[in-house]
C-alpha cells in the first residue's frame, strides 16, 4: 500500500475511532440543546393529546 | 551533497522539532474536557475521572508519539546510531488504544466488544499514521580485529562528545568563535561519517576519536566556564590559537583518512597535543 494512502487511511481510522468515542462520551454528559428540545416537545405534544 | 541539498537540510534539521507530525493527537481528544467539567458540573464523579484519565492518557500518548518520531528522525539520519532504545510509537499507539476504549466503554456508555473495537481501531490508526519504531540495527562491518559493536560503541561515545562540545558553545558569547566551533563539529562529524561508512579508516582515526575531541570538550568547556568570570582578551586569544590548530588539523584529519596516510597524521596530532599543553588545556 502506497505511504500517503496507508497515511490517509490511519487518519481517517484514528478521527473516526478517538473523535467519536470523545464526542459521544460529550453527548452524555451534556445532551444537546436540541435533542432536549425535542424530546420536550414529544412529551408536551403527547400530554396535549 | 550540493550548497542546496545542504541547506535544505539544514532547514530541515532546524525545524524538526517543532514538525507538525504527530500534534494531531493533542486535538483529537479535545472534547473531553468539556464533558470533564460538564460531569463535574453535574456531580457524576466516574464521568470526571473517566473523562480527566482519558485526556491525560491521550496527552501521554502524544508526548510519546512526538518523542518516539523524534528518535525515528535521529536514527534516520544518522549512520552509527543505534535503534531507539525504547519503541515510543508502539507504547504511544498502546496507550492510546486503552484511552480510546476506556472512553467508548465507560464515557460515551458502549458495550465491551464495541469499546474493544474502537480501542483495535486507534492502534490501527496510530500503527497506519505513524508505524512503528525502527528495530533494525544499522550494520558496521568489523575490521582490523574491531567488532561491529566495538566500533559502533567507539562512534557514538565521539558523536556523544560532539554534541557536548556544541552545548558548551552555545555557553559562549562571541560570534566569531561559535562560528568556527560549529565548522569543527560539522567536520568532526564527517569524519565520524566516514569512518562509519568505511571502518577500516577506524584504526586509523583512534587518536583522534580517543584523545583527541576529549581534548577539544575539555578546552571548550573550560574557556566556556571562566570567560564568563574574566573577560581576559589573552584568554580569547590563547583559545582562537588553539581553535586554529584544531580546525587545520580536523581538516588534515579528514585529508589524511582520504588519503590512507598514517604516519603524517600521527605526527600532526602529537604536535597539537603538545600546544594544547603549552597552553594548560591538557
Amino acid at each position: 500500500m502506497p505511504v500517503l494512502l496507508r497515511n490517509l487511511l490511519g487518519f481517517i481510522i484514528l478521527v473516526a475511532t478517538i473523535g467519536l468515542a470523545t464526542c459521544q462520551s460529550l453527548v452524555k454528559a451534556e445532551p444537546s440543546s436540541s435533542a432536549y428540545s425535542a424530546e420536550a416537545f414529544t412529551i408536551n405534544h403527547s400530554q396535549a393529546e | 551533497m550540493n550548497e542546496f541539498d545542504k541547506f535544505k537540510q539544514s532547514v530541515l534539521d532546524a525545524l524538526q522539532p517543532y514538525s507538525p507530525r504527530g500534534m494531531l493527537l493533542y486535538f483529537l481528544p479535545i472534547a473531553l474536557v468539556p464533558a470533564t467539567f460538564i460531569a463535574l458540573g453535574k456531580g457524576h464523579v466516574l464521568d470526571v475521572l473517566v473523562n480527566a484519565a482519558g485526556f491525560a492518557l491521550y496527552m501521554l500518548a502524544a508526548w510519546c508519539l512526538r518523542r518516539g518520531l523524534q528518535a525515528e528522525y535521529v536514527y534516520s539520519r544518522s549512520r552509527i546510531a543505534g535503534r531507539p532504545p525504547k519503541p515510543l510509537k508502539k507504547i504511544a499507539a498502546a496507550i492510546a488504544a486503552l484511552a480510546t476504549g476506556m472512553i467508548a466503554w465507560l464515557g460515551a456508555g458502549h458495550s465491551l466488544p464495541v469499546a474493544l473495537l474502537f480501542a483495535g481501531g486507534a492502534f490501527l490508526g496510530m500503527y497506519f499514521s505513524y508505524g512503528f519504531d525502527p528495530r533494525d540495527e544499522k550494520k558496521i562491518i568489523a575490521a582490523y580485529g574491531y567488532s561491529g559493536d566495538e566500533i559502533r560503541q567507539a562512534l557514538e561515545n565521539s558523536s556523544r562528545i560532539i554534541r557536548n562540545i556544541e552545548r558548551a558553545n552555545e555557553r559562549i558569547r562571541n560570534t566569531e568563535l561559535n562560528k568556527r566551533l560549529e565548522h569543527i563539529c560539522e567536520v568532526a562529524d564527517t569524519i565520524l561519517a566516514d569512518i562509519a561508512a568505511d571502518p577500516r579508516d577506524f584504526r586509523r582515526a583512534r587518536k583522534f576519536l580517543n584523545v583527541y575531541l576529549d581534548g577539544v570538550l575539555q578546552v571548550t568547556q573550560g574557556y566556556a566556564k571562566t570567560h564568563q568570570q574574566t573577560h581576559s582578551g589573552e584568554l580569547e586569544q590563547n583559545f582562537r590559537n588553539v581553535l586554529d590548530t584544531i580546525e587545520t588539523v580536523f581538516q588534515e584529519q579528514r585529508q589524511k583518512l582520504l588519503e590512507e596516510d598514517v604516519f603524517d597524521l600521527d605526527v600532526k596530532i602529537e604536535v597539537l597535543t603538545t600546544q594544547l599543553k603549552r597552553e594548560g588545556i591538557l
